[in-house]
């Protein structure tokens, strides 16, 4: 698969204050976009994910490196018109309503009245958006602004989007929406590149992930080998046996009480063994046996190790 | 699917237009915006009251106090409205989602500077048909006609004036705060209308090294002299081709400028 998006020794510092004291956000960082594929950028809050967007949407430039989309460098107007852009909050102007804003996108993005007019019912359509296209923005929910957030980034048709935490602030069923709509996105033939600080979001939709800690990129590769890093724990819940002759066993590294019974956790595929011969042989009633993802805390915690 | 081939950038008026037309809205729905017009209706109230109680020439009262009205309401818009375009630009943000798109920043500030100029020239209008209005129906009153050519060109100068004000204050506020802004502006203007005097006073004062530098600073900003019609106004004193010619080529010299440095300094902002 070729590669559409090459970072390549990326660096980025900020002066501030009075003296102008220098901070450096992104150290260092090389990482690579196949062409059609979704790519998740993943980074505790401040680790410097929303950095390195701006620089690949062409919003700054990096102090050193490139960052070249199709061998162009995204700085360029002509590169960031292949661009579509979703921020990790709604920095709209909230006086515009949907249709307005969408129209502002599209004369900033180089298209004509007629293409903008021919593009605003399909966008609305495939973010479903086109019975709130009337209201102003300040009173969409953040779920609705995603949305229109969405359709303004690909307004233009661009064969690259770039999504900031698009599943932030989302409820269970706007994340879930929000991830078919990636997926529709990317089954049209773009390429996705989409930041989060929670796993099971890019676990779920994602064909390739990079992981950046300190403005430092710490692995990229697929989701399976950043998962199978992680500290692997299993939980097991159980009932007929009390919270004190679970834990006299030793055979569990935590134990609580549920209301159905006992909740206990094991660290290892030999333990899950040992733990479930060890409770069906004392007549307990084995409720459920559920492996643990990796915390994005601990897995953050392992490179730095 | 097929994705758009060919990627079109977007010409300077394409951005401006768009960057304009928001902007507009947006002043439109700004509380200041009917303050500094409440201001301008109580000066023509004012002015009317004024020339009630003159038996002298009234209608010059109402001249004058319509002038102000018109001239000064332009001017806090272009102040105060102006002073917080860009700056609140990058407060919400706003303008990251503009920058993403293939626009220049000097394309976006040149659209912020149409955004107000149009909230200007509304306001402008507006005032324009109300003070155009009490003077044609006071006239009959008055028996003697105060519209005449030097009215006209005197509210034209008043709009220049403040397009130069909006270009002052959209500069300012690319490298300070809002309210940093509007104080320079304002200073500014006041060493604008009153660039001759202040020529004058360093000049009795002596021919010093340091008097000298303080002439040629002075000199440096821009003489919004170039917009009082004064005296032209009050008695109906024709105004010549070459003034105005010379009011409308200052202006689009002196905004030229203020954007273009405008847009220098924006390009180095931090986002």
């Amino acid at each position: 698969m070729a590669e559409l998006l090459e970072i390549s020794h990326v660096e980025q510092v900020f002066r501030s204050g009075f003296w102008m004291a220098r901070t450096q956000v992104l150290h260092d960082v090389s990482l690579s976009v196949p062409e059609r594929s979704i790519f998740g950028f993943l980074g505790a809050n401040g680790a410097g994910k929303t950095s390195l967007i701006h620089l690949i949407v062409g919003i700054r430039r990096p102090t050193a490196g490139t960052i070249k989309l199709r061998g162009e460098e995204t700085w360029r107007l002509e590169q960031k018109a292949r661009i579509g852009y979703l921020p990790e909050r709604p920095y709209f102007h909230e006086h515009l309503t949907g249709e307005s804003l969408l129209r502002f996108f599209g004369a900033l993005s180089g298209m004509s009245r007629l293409q903008i007019a021919a593009r605003i019912p399909v966008v609305l359509s495939a973010v479903g958006m086109t019975a709130a296209r009337k209201i102003e923005l300040r009173k969409y929910s953040k779920g609705m602004l995603q949305r229109i957030g969405i359709a303004q980034a690909i307004l233009h048709d661009p064969e690259f989007l770039v999504l900031d935490e698009p599943m932030s602030g989302l409820d269970p069923l706007g994340r879930k929406e929000m991830r078919e709509l990636i997926l529709s996105l990317a089954s049209e033939g773009r390429t996705i590149f989409f930041s989060s600080h929670v796993i099971p979001d890019v676990e779920a939709i994602c064909d390739r992930v990079a992981l950046i800690q300190k403005g430092r990129l710490v692995g990229c590769g697929s989701i399976g080998s950043f998962l199978a890093q992680g500290p692997r724990q299993t939980e097991i819940a159980f009932s007929g046996l009390d919270v004190a002759t679970a834990e006299a066993s030793g055979r569990f590294t935590s134990v609580r009480s549920i209301p159905d019974g006992v909740r206990a956790t094991v660290s290892s595929q030999e333990a899950v063994t040992l733990a479930l011969s060890d409770l069906l042989s004392r007549g307990a009633q084995v409720l459920w046996v559920s492996p643990i993802r990796p915390s994005l805390e601990s897995f953050f915690e392992e490179p730095a190790k | 699917m097929s994705h758009r081939a060919e990627t079109k950038i977007p010409s300077a008026l394409d951005t401006a237009g768009a960057v304009a037309k928001v902007t507009f809205f947006e002043i439109m729905r700004d509380k200041v915006l009917y303050n500094v017009l409440i201001c301008g209706i109580f000066l023509i109230v004012l002015g009317l009251l004024a020339s009630r109680l003159s038996y002298i020439r009234p209608e010059r009262i109402l001249l004058d106090f319509g002038h102000s009205a018109i001239a000064l309401s332009c001017a806090l818009i272009a102040i105060f409205l102006g002073s917080g375009l860009i700056g609140r630009e990058f407060e919400r943000r706003t303008i990251h989602m503009a920058l993403s798109r293939p626009v220049l920043r000097s394309h976006f500030v040149f659209g912020k500077f149409l955004g107000i100029c149009a909230v200007i020239t509304a306001n402008w209008l507006l005032f324009l048909v109300a003070y155009l209005g009490i003077l044609f129906l006071m006239r009959a009153e008055w028996q003697v006609s105060p519209i005449h050519g030097a009215l006209f060109w005197s509210v034209v100068f008043a709009l220049l004036q403040s397009f130069v004000l909006a270009s002052l204050a959209i500069f300012f506020s690319t490298f300070s705060t809002t309210s940093l802004s509007v104080i320079f502006t304002v200073g500014t203007y006041l060493v604008g209308v009153n660039i001759s005097r202040l020529h004058a006073v360093v000049s009795k004062l002596g021919t010093g090294g340091g008097l000298r530098s303080l002439d040629f600073a002075i000199s440096l900003l821009p003489n919004l002299e170039h917009f009082d019609l004064g005296l032209h106004l009050t008695y109906g004193v024709p105004v010549s081709g070459a003034s105005v010619l010379l009011a409308f080529a200052y202006a689009a010299a002196v905004c030229g400028v203020f954007l273009l440095l405008a847009g220098v300094l924006i390009r180095s902002k931090d986002v």
